[in-house]
């Protein structure tokens, strides 16, 4: 007898056995290949986008702040410059740096929005290196302290946009013109410095007050302190109206408010590659089906069962890695359009950030490489396991898998069950973590997944009852081999629910939150022309009319009435908010509420005697309660805390904001200037023509925006619809990976049953029929995935406007139940199941009858 | 009287069919002596693969012994038993079962591999036997490019090329026409005979376990010795 031998760890030859396997079904490697480079490049893509936008800002705040540990704000006027030499005259002796900071553009300079930042170079060495000694050597340092207009750029933005020391700018700081020029180039030290210094202008300190219009007055005045004991110190001999506040708290609570946002995108391109892993189960497993006879043999021969789980998990990995490294190149190529329109976002609704380049991305590139192996290898391990733990015997029929899965049907369905409560039970939890809402969402859409099979196996009996009345045999015969191959047909058919029910949630979810918002501004855009400053971005709303503006308009025929409104960012002990003051007698009943304490009548009157209205956002994000709250702002007279009169609904931005009446506005902060108006017009006045006399009249003064209210809805659409065109790319690429999903479980389908079609055809099936029977298979599955992702896709969108939504970003919406989605989910799903049917359809009618026959 | 190499004691296989128990094999009983052909007759359905398969160790009986070479197989636990089979059997199977995705020298290769054979040597010692049974010229071939008959050579080969105990054939003429039967069983007769290995073959044809030294015939799940 043969003793125990030297074994090998992975024989080569059996190593053989796999590679081959995989390069001789050239289509079905092809497709897994494909599923999982799709799945992969979109989480790559969002990835990079959202590092990107992250560490842009990161940088520019890092540039920006430098060593800074506190800083002293004052309110949206700023400081009194005197207020930097009364300290350093009072003997402050640790290091402190005046700046004067603001979003411009220039034509030269792309238009992009850039932070002017004014510092005054002879204190500011401590703080930001790019002026230190020696480091980054300043040319023309007199030019830049003595001439009206000098900025100082980096050498890598000056180059991207073709621009010299001398080259004239055009800044626009508040929709006025200003003349610059480019003095000097500062070459950063290093790669983090470039990109810190990509978005930055800088200027002297008086430079930057010139042309922002702050003359005299200071933005903040950075510090550097070594403990708390001296920031209580200091902080006790400010005056009123200058705040003490460390660094962190601010970019802390900006970094905080496009989290949600993030994750949001985080996890519906996580929806990808889920449905990505079904793809890669549903092809191992059809691999596995194929190969049950020579893995019936492999065993017989002695290979154990580890090495032919490992043979399927290695032929996987293979698989994995390549589509992972292909999802990589893709994901970077879509991840520079992803990083358009998550910047585009961000700047929209959050912060005004710049990302002029993507640098490679290690971290995703990593992440995305991982992610691919681990779900592909996560996917191959049930039918690895299924290949390796059937008895030889057993292996060699063909039919025992079915058996199997006919037999677990039942409790795959229990199991779906249970993880659909298991799911709702997360997402009972009273908690604002996105990641525990997306565990229980997710375990609500896989839970319907694993319904599937049951319900697959349902409908098909009705489909056959009814094909068999209406079409005779092979009526009949099209649903009951969608039956027979039921652990592989319902997982295409579950791969492509998903994506449906995905395409229907969000639809409806978007659909939803498009018609809250039209509500919602019917009710509260009652003005008919608009006039604003425009901002380097849409989120940087704080540009100050000028007040030759406010006079015109005041004075306009036809006006019946001028609102005006003041919107500033004021710190609070819970970091910046938004806060617009106006003086529109009637605003309280033009708000709609979430919670209020009063009718509408009285919440005004009560916030003309010195209460606040906050946003529903900033209400959840905050935690105050539905009546009785408060909210503390620090004004130019020190910390004010003022009643929260009512909580009112607010989609214009997730950050959060709040109401003051003008007058007690004025009160709290030395502050007369004003960032927007509103015109009421006389009845039967022409909004279009006023529109266009008051931009004849007032363009010379100042660039405004001045907007009737038509306009300015549809704009504000505009930017709803941009903010989702990412959700869209990311659904349609979910529905595309889904696609290939069905079209390789359709080829591996009907390549498996090239015999049976074979015989059908020798006993006389023609080519038609053909066609028929493969397209009514594929059809039906395509049905079935559409009908189930109506239940799902509806269960989905309540998740996602109840939960989800409500919890990222504070927001209430009334869910708009419409029947289009659903029609359009059924019909793509239909589609996308024929679509895939074709090309099985057309090889298997091209094939030789007699080849099929004898195929095995 | 020379020990048998092995020996069947009371086996015993019964299968659950539609809520009926059907008793395959009862209290079967045989003994193989080393390097003897032995032919196991019945019709379809009396049992013979199961027999195989409790021979090779892939399936459980429900009672008795099957001991090999000093080892009762069905005492192991299934991996032993895999490594069991590795070293000591080969398979030659009706439907020739040839690993598509291996070339034909691989095909004979791999079980040298598993047994821990280094790829050369594996290769070396394939090539000989593949000349022995005629496909010298077709090393690199795909099985599906090998008519049946050729197929069944490479298998034959494969059954060997470890230096088996024993070879197991499973009506390895059975998908084969008469010809090529003949010369493919005439073949395997030869080659396990000249290697000095058993060899137990089921089949239902009276011609084809004529040439055997023993013959054994099963029937109501009994094993008789005719020869």
């Amino acid at each position: 007898m043969n003793g125990t031998p030297r074994t090998r760890l992975f024989p080569r030859t059996l190593f053989n056995v796999g590679w081959r396997y995989l390069i001789r079904s050239p289509w079905q490697s092809l497709l897994m290949i494909l599923g999982i480079m799709l799945g992969v490049s979109v989480v790559v893509a969002v990835d990079v986008a959202n590092q990107s936008a992250s560490r842009a800002f990161d940088l520019s705040t890092e540039a920006v702040a430098g060593k800074a540990t506190h800083f002293i704000a004052g309110g949206p006027s700023g400081l009194d410059e005197g207020l930097y030499t009364d300290l350093q005259r009072a003997g402050l002796t640790h290091p402190a740096a005046p700046v004067v900071a603001d979003y411009v553009t220039a034509p030269e300079l792309g238009g992009v929005p850039l932070q002017l930042l004014g510092i005054d170079p002879f204190s500011d060495a401590p703080f930001r290196s790019y002026l230190g000694a020696g480091e980054a050597p300043l040319a023309g340092l007199t030019q830049f302290l003595t001439q009206p207009g000098a900025l100082v750029l980096s050498t890598g933005l000056a180059e991207r946009y073709g621009l010299q020391v001398g080259d004239a700018l055009t800044l626009t700081v508040a929709g006025q013109p200003r003349p610059a020029f480019v003095a000097g180039l500062l070459e950063p030290a290093d790669d983090l410095s470039r990109r810190g210094l990509e978005g930055l202008l800088l200027a002297d300190i008086s430079t930057a007050q010139e042309l922002t219009g702050k003359l005299g007055r200071l933005d903040r005045i950075d510090l550097i302190l070594p403990d708390e004991a001296a920031a209580e110190a200091l902080a006790a001999r400010l005056p009123d109206g200058a705040t003490l506040l460390p660094v962190a708290a601010r970019s802390g609570a900006v970094e905080q408010m496009t989290a949600a946002f993030r994750t949001n995108l985080t996890a519906l391109s996580l929806l990808a590659l889920v449905v990505g892993v079904f793809l890669i189960y549903n092809s191992m497993t059809f691999s596995v089906v194929r190969r049950r006879a020579m893995f019936g043999t492999l065993r017989c021969l002695g290979v154990t069962r580890g090495e032919i789980f490992g043979l399927v998990v290695s032929e996987a990995y293979v698989v994995g890695t390549l589509g992972g490294v292909l999802g990589i190149g893709l994901g970077l190529l879509l991840g520079q359009g992803a990083v358009r329109l998550v910047t585009q976002t961000i700047n929209d609704l959050f912060f005004v950030v710049t990302v002029q380049d993507v640098p490679l991305p290690w971290g995703s590139l990593i992440k995305g490489t991982l992610l691919g192996i681990a779900a592909t290898v996560t996917a191959a391990a049930f039918p690895a396991w299924e290949a390796a733990s059937v008895p030889p015997r057993e292996a060699l029929a063909r039919s025992g898998l079915e058996r199997k899965a006919a037999r677990v049907v039942l409790w795959v369905a229990a199991a779906g069950a249970a993880m659909i409560l298991a799911g709702a039970a997360v997402l009972a939890i009273p908690t604002r973590d996105l990641v525990v809402s997306f565990t229980g969402t997710f375990g609500v859409v896989i839970g319907c997944a694993l319904l599937t099979p049951l319900a697959t196996r349902i409908l098909m009996g009705w489909a056959a009852a009814l094909g068999g009345r209406l079409v005779g045999v092979l009526g009949r015969m099209a649903p009951r081999e969608v039956v027979n191959a039921i652990s592989r047909t319902s997982i295409a058919v579950a791969a492509l629910m998903v994506a449906v029910s995905v395409s229907i949630g969000v639809s409806l979810m978007v659909g939803s939150f498009r018609s809250t918002v039209v509500l919602w501004m019917d009710q509260i855009l009652q003005g008919d022309v608009y006039i604003s400053v425009p901002g380097a971005a849409v989120s940087e709303m704080t540009a100050v009319l000028d007040p030759r503006v406010v006079d015109t308009l005041e004075d306009w025929p036809g006006a019946e009435r001028v609102d005006v409104l003041r919107s500033v960012t004021v710190d609070s002990p819970d970091g910046p908010i938004q806060v617009g003051a106006n003086n529109n007698p009637i605003d309280g009943q033009e708000q709609v509420y979430y919670a209020a304490s009063g009718t509408p009548a009285e919440v005004w009157a009560a916030v003309m005697e010195g209460a606040i209205l906050v946003s529903e956002p900033l209400a959840r994000r905050l935690g105050l309660p539905e009546e009785g709250g408060t909210l503390t702002l620090y004004t130019d007279h020190g910390p004010v805390t003022f009643p929260v009169a009512a909580i009112y609904y607010d989609y214009a931005s997730s950050v959060g904001g709040a109401i003051l009446w003008l007058d007690v506005y004025r009160q709290h902060w030395d502050d007369d200037a004003l960032t927007a108006a509103a015109l009421r017009l006389d009845p039967g006045a022409d909004a279009d023509a006023i529109t266009a006399e008051l931009q004849a009249e007032l363009t010379p003064v100042q660039a405004l925006q001045i907007r009737p209210n038509r306009a300015l809805r549809a704009e504000t659409l505009a930017i709803f619809d941009r903010t989702f065109a990412i959700t869209g790319a990311l659904q349609l690429l979910a529905t595309l990976v889904a696609f290939v999903g069905v079209l390789s479980a359709m080829l591996s389908l009907q390549l498996e049953k090239s015999r049976q079609l074979g015989i059908l055809r020798a006993i006389g099936l023609t080519t038609r029929q053909l066609w028929g029977l493969v397209l009514l298979e594929t059809g039906l599955m395509g049905g079935v995935a559409g009908l189930l992702a109506m239940p799902t896709g509806y269960v989905l969108s309540l998740i996602l406007v109840y939960v989800i939504n409500r919890r990222s970003f504070g927001w209430t919406l009334q869910l708009q139940l419409v029947p289009e989605p659903f029609m359009q989910a059924l019909a793509v799903a239909v589609l996308a199941a024929l679509l895939a049917g074709l090309y099985p359809a057309w090889r298997m009618t091209r094939r030789n009858i007699s080849e099929g026959i004898r195929f095995d | 009287m020379t020990e048998p190499l092995i020996r069947l004691t009371n086996l015993s296989k019964r299968y659950e069919e539609g809520g009926q128990l059907r008793t395959v094999l009862e209290n079967a009983r045989a003994e193989f002596a080393p390097g003897e052909f032995s032919a196991i007759l019945g019709k379809s359905g009396s049992g013979k693969s199961t027999l195989l398969n409790l021979i090779s160790g892939i399936d459980d009986a429900d009672s008795g012994e099957v001991w090999l070479g000093g080892q009762n197989l069905l005492a192991l636990d299934e991996r032993e038993r895999t490594l069991f089979r590795r070293r000591n059997i080969g398979f030659v199977f009706q439907f020739f079962n040839l690993l598509p995705t291996l070339t034909v020298l691989e095909n004979v290769v791999l079980p040298l591999e598993l047994s821990g054979a280094a790829p050369k040597a594996a290769r070396a010692q394939a090539a000989p036997l593949l000349e022995q049974v005629g496909l010298a010229d077709r090393l690199n071939t795909y099985p599906d490019r090998l008519s049946g008959g050729e197929q069944q050579r490479v298998a034959i080969a494969r059954a060997l090329a470890h230096d088996p105990l024993l070879v197991l054939a499973d009506e390895p003429t059975g998908n084969l026409d008469r010809a090529t039967g003949e010369t493919v069983l005439a073949l395997l007769d030869r080659l396990t005979r000249q290697a000095g290995k058993n060899l137990i073959m089921v089949t239902h044809s009276q011609s084809s376990a004529a040439i055997a030294d023993t013959i054994y015939r099963l029937e109501g799940g009994a094993l008789q010795r005719e020869k």
